[in-house]
């Protein structure tokens, strides 16, 4: 069986490396354009903007992030924040986990939790 | 059942008057597409005689619904079939009428979702606005679409209009967005846009254009627009730089899309 990878450092268990990078950017609560998030990545990885607007489009659809349209001289963009903090996201992303465990597994997943805790 | 359809259409065909009506209407279609595809013919003249063709084509079913609904209606006999009759021909009026007009709900329906982009304060407004004249044609109204798709499409048939969307400008840069922008008003000046949809609505609907070669005129028409961007800028690395960013966020997106699946 797949172990679920939650690492402090990334979410790569509920987000691609891309994406949980994006979000490290955008947290806590900047609100940023495209080539503001492609200018901040790609001194430490190699990255196209396209690609970084597809993830954050992406990130839109599953509302882990919210934009604005913003109308500037060369037209208009898009602004993007996170819907979360980090902090809250990181409880959405346990509080998923949970759920699905108890969901798959049941009263297995349950009594587990219990004897875990109470043996802390 | 329909049986009375099959007595119908049997005895219209026995008609020597309807078989000239129906058979020079399929002549005049074969004929109408051949001239369409002499290339010397300017594209709105080409676009008209594609629509033309695919009238000549349908007549023939419009003309045997007409007259058999009239022989129902006149001599007040057989309701049912005239209510058949007459529905099919209702049905496929509102369909021709729809294909011809399908272009202008498709814009109508893109312009209560868009924004304009305001007035000749930005500069991408001020720049359809300078080449339009430079061009000679009426300056489009640029539109916004506000979608993270990189799209721009442009439409010439009542007021000019360019729409782009905001995804578009997320990724280019100004002098891409301008070729772009020229390549749209390419189209615009030359009605290109009429052209494809005469050309789509072709392939849907006759059969005849399997052995044409309408396809090959819509891709020189995009290479023409192309080509025109590029001289205007003197250089071809803002239209390179804009197909390829478009691309390469395509190849994104399907890649994205087929890691969700696996």
């Amino acid at each position: 069986m797949k172990a679920i990878k939650i690492n402090s450092a990334d979410f790569e268990s509920v987000l691609s490396p891309l994406e949980a990078d994006v979000l490290k950017i955008l947290w806590p609560n900047k609100k940023l354009k495209v080539r503001d998030i492609y200018s901040a990545l790609t001194p430490n990885r190699k990255v196209a903007l396209s690609s970084i607007a597809v993830i954050l489009d992406r990130l839109y659809q599953r509302k882990i992030v919210k934009r604005e349209c913003e109308t500037g001289r060369g037209g208009m963009r898009y602004i993007y924040y996170p819907v979360k903090d980090r902090k809250q996201f990181e409880a959405s992303v346990v509080e998923e986990t949970v759920n699905q465990l108890i969901n798959r597994f049941g009263h297995t997943a349950v009594s587990y939790f219990n004897e875990r805790f109470a043996k802390k | 059942m329909l049986e009375f359809f099959w007595s119908d259409l049997t005895r219209f065909l026995q008609n020597p008057a309807h078989i000239f009506i129906v058979a020079t209407s399929l002549v005049l279609a074969v004929l109408v597409l051949l001239i369409s595809s002499v290339t010397l013919l300017h594209v709105k003249k080409r676009a008209m005689l594609l629509y033309t063709h695919v009238f000549l084509l349908i007549f023939p079913i419009i003309y045997f619904l007409f007259s058999v609904t009239c022989k129902y209606m006149f001599t007040h006999c057989g309701r049912q079939e005239f209510i058949f009759y007459i529905t099919m021909l209702s049905a496929i009026t509102a369909l021709f009428t729809g294909i011809i007009f399908a272009p202008i709900i498709f814009v109508k329906w893109y312009k209560r979702q868009a924004i304009i982009l305001g007035d000749s304060a930005n500069p991408l407004v001020a720049f359809v606005r300078k080449q339009s004249v430079k061009m000679g044609i009426t300056a489009a109204t640029v539109y916004v679409i506000d979608s993270a798709n990189p799209v721009a499409f442009s439409y010439s048939m009542l007021k000019s209009k360019i729409f782009i969307s905001i995804g578009m400008m997320d990724i280019l840069s100004k002098k891409e967005i301008e070729a772009v922008l020229l390549h749209e008003l390419y189209h615009i000046k030359h009605k290109s846009g009429l052209l494809k949809h005469a050309s789509h609505i072709l392939r849907v609907a006759s059969p005849i254009a399997a052995f044409t070669v309408p396809a090959h005129d819509l891709d020189r028409e995009e290479m023409a627009a192309d080509a025109f961007a590029m001289h205007v800028q003197k250089t071809d690395k803002h239209l390179v730089g804009a197909i390829r960013k478009v691309e390469e966020f395509l190849h994104a997106q399907n890649r994205c899309a087929r890691d969700e699946t696996r």
